[in-house]
């Protein structure tokens, strides 16, 4: 008997503060021979355990290229992710998948891409920039735009200026109204309202990921910039407790976001009741 | 032909050392199907039994590990009961798990309880009596129904007709030295009289997540979840650790879309209001689970109209749900 209910050990290897309310946990099997590298792509996501606590759902936010270790980022929220902020380096958790579908980046090669995160939506975001920056040469115009509540509240900051850096890649920040400080000098509005400033192409695929209350804003923002609804990608998120399939708790209508998902496109959300 | 008590005492004498035996036994506050530790505890006056085959094949509370804060070693618990044989369920019952076979064992199948499922034979007693509640025959079934049975005992004069329905039960009753009966005289099923209307209720569903009949038909619903867990289909669980200071525990509960924090989330919820919560537990079993495995999630075994606090009547749900035109 296979139990796939039941976790493989990982030991954190190193906890970078990103911000007043988030970190970066990077992880590595304990058993590394019995584990192996995990294997993923950009999109997927596990079921990390702090044991004596409980379960919860994250998406896989580090670099599908590096397979000796991967990242997950927390926003300390609810029980489960207070305890993962409590964790040292040293300590164990428990780890499930990489379960669930990816972002299609293999069919969208030769298009122009505008990614979309708000808040915390960034970490399954950086993943898939991740991987579409080392294969940069595959695709065309490349826009990252990136929203946080206020100038202290932006994750991944170092990699931000690496992408800034580059040239080849267009990175717009923005904060919410009546989050900016003295010095900030970028964009303020949500992000919905600074992409559609932004005018991209119609013909662009839109990357998105963010709370659900931004999501279904960005879904009219992207009908109204005459995005196909079948290049609108976005990842869900519900509660899970199987991550399989089998536990009852992470369908919209017949589709289970653990396995049919997490990734949809905008033209598979609009088949679904609005229940997310 | 045999009475359900010899065979009962031929299980027992082939396998009381090696099967896991479950039956239904009387107690204070109903016929439960439980583990039996003799022949002679077999309930046989009854209808149902209060509980259904998830408190053998899904439990209501299972440690699927066990492991030591200090170390933060995790082991396994396996669940080693061998043979399972249960003897006395009823065609509904029997019928769910079938129905569950498919949910649980597809794509990723939920190995522990598919494990135990290979591990079970299943010998069900056909009904002599219905009561008003029951409605299996509006859900595609029967008193005398064989889905999901390995043996079928159908009721006759003086006792009982056997009646292999698989492989797996052909070999059990040789297994266990009980001849086939080949020969008629069943006596005829018990009338059902509850009716359930399907008709047109897929289509309707298909279309109608957002109409105000929900509203409606929920208006009394508790929320309670007793529907949840004396529903032999309904098999949604959580996983949850119980520890004390050292030591801890890794469970599966079960957990009903009835609680309002099923679907929680620290960050939001996503499913707002009583009435969405009980078209969840329509849309699933009527819908979702049609879409997905084929099988309305439904056997009308009856339990939630017999346990509701309030009476909500899921047969006149049914029928009330498409019934009109659209508000």
């Amino acid at each position: 008997m296979e139990e796939n209910l039941l976790p493989r050990m990982c030991e954190v290897v190193q906890i970078i503060r990103e911000t007043a309310d988030v970190k970066t946990l990077k992880l590595r099997f304990v058993e590394a021979a019995k584990g192996g590298p995990l294997t993923f792509e950009p999109g997927q996501f596990c079921l990390i355990s702090v044991l004596g606590v409980g379960e919860a759902a994250f998406c896989i936010a580090s670099s599908p290229l590096d397979t000796s270790s991967f990242e997950i980022t927390v926003k300390r929220l609810g029980k489960v992710t207070a305890a993962v902020h409590d964790l040292e380096v040293g300590d164990i958790v428990g780890f499930r998948g990489p379960y669930g579908n990816s972002f299609p980046l293999q069919d969208l090669e030769g298009r122009d891409i505008v990614i979309a995160g708000g808040g915390i939506g960034i970490a399954p975001l950086r993943s898939v920039i991740h991987k579409i920056l080392a294969e940069r040469d595959k695709y065309g115009k490349i826009l990252i735009l990136y929203g946080a509540r206020t100038a202290r509240d932006f994750l991944y900051r170092s990699e931000l200026k690496q992408w800034e850096d580059r040239g080849d890649v267009a990175v717009v920040t923005t904060v919410d109204p009546g989050g900016e400080e003295d010095a900030w000098r970028a964009k303020i509005g949500f992000v919905p309202t600074i992409l559609e400033e932004l005018k991209p192409p119609g013909d662009s695929v839109l990357i998105t990921c963010g709370p659900a209350v931004m999501l279904k804003v960005i879904f009219e923002t992207a009908r109204r910039l005459g995005l196909k609804s079948g290049d609108v990608i976005t990842t869900l998120e519900m509660k899970m407790s199987c991550g399989v399939g089998t536990c009852g708790r992470c369908n919209i209508g017949s589709v289970y976001v653990c396995k049919d998902g997490p990734v949809f496109t905008l033209e598979e959300i609009e088949a679904l009741p609005d229940e997310f | 032909m045999i009475t359900v008590p010899d065979l009962l005492r031929r299980v027992f004498e082939k396998g009381g050392e090696t099967y896991t035996i479950f039956a239904p036994i009387r107690r204070d506050y109903g016929v439960m199907i439980e583990r039996v530790a003799g022949p002679e505890d077999i309930s046989l006056d009854h209808v149902l039994t209060r509980n259904t085959l998830k408190d053998v094949m899904l439990p209501s509370c299972e440690p699927l590990a066990r492991y030591d804060l200090e170390r933060g070693a995790l082991e396994p618990l396996k669940d080693d009961s061998g043979t399972i044989v249960v003897v006395g369920t009823r065609p509904c019952d029997a019928a769910a798990q079938a129905i569950l076979d498919k949910i649980l064992g597809g794509e990723v199948a939920d190995e522990r309880y598919m494990d135990r499922r290979r591990r079970t034979v299943m010998v069900t007693v056909g009904c002599s009596r219905a009561d008003s509640a029951c409605f299996c025959t509006s859900m595609g079934y029967g008193p005398h129904d064989e889905t999901g049975s390995d043996v079928l005992l159908l009721p006759a004069e003086g006792g009982y007709l056997v009646r292999a329905i698989t492989d797996r039960g052909r070999a059990f009753l040789s297994e266990i030295g009980v001849p086939e009966d080949k020969e008629e005289g069943v006596t005829p099923p018990p009338e059902i009289t509850r009716k359930a209307t399907t008709e047109g209720l897929k289509d309707w569903l298909d279309k109608n997540f957002d109409h105000c009949r929900w509203e409606e038909v929920s208006e009394n619903c508790l929320s309670c979840g007793i529907c949840y867990y004396l529903c032999p289909t309904c098999h949604c669980f959580d996983i949850v650790d119980e520890a004390g200071l050292t030591r801890g525990e890794r469970l599966r509960v079960w957990d009903s879309c009835s609680f309002k924090g099923f679907t929680k989330m620290a960050s939001h919820q996503p499913r707002v209001g009583r009435h969405a919560r009980y078209r969840q537990r329509i849309m699933h079993k009527f819908k979702y689970t049609v879409d997905n495995v084929g099988e309305t999630a439904c056997v009308g075994d009856g339990r939630c109209i017999r346990f509701c606090p309030v009476g909500v009547d899921i047969t006149e749900i049914l029928e009330k749900l498409p019934s009109e035109e659209e508000a």
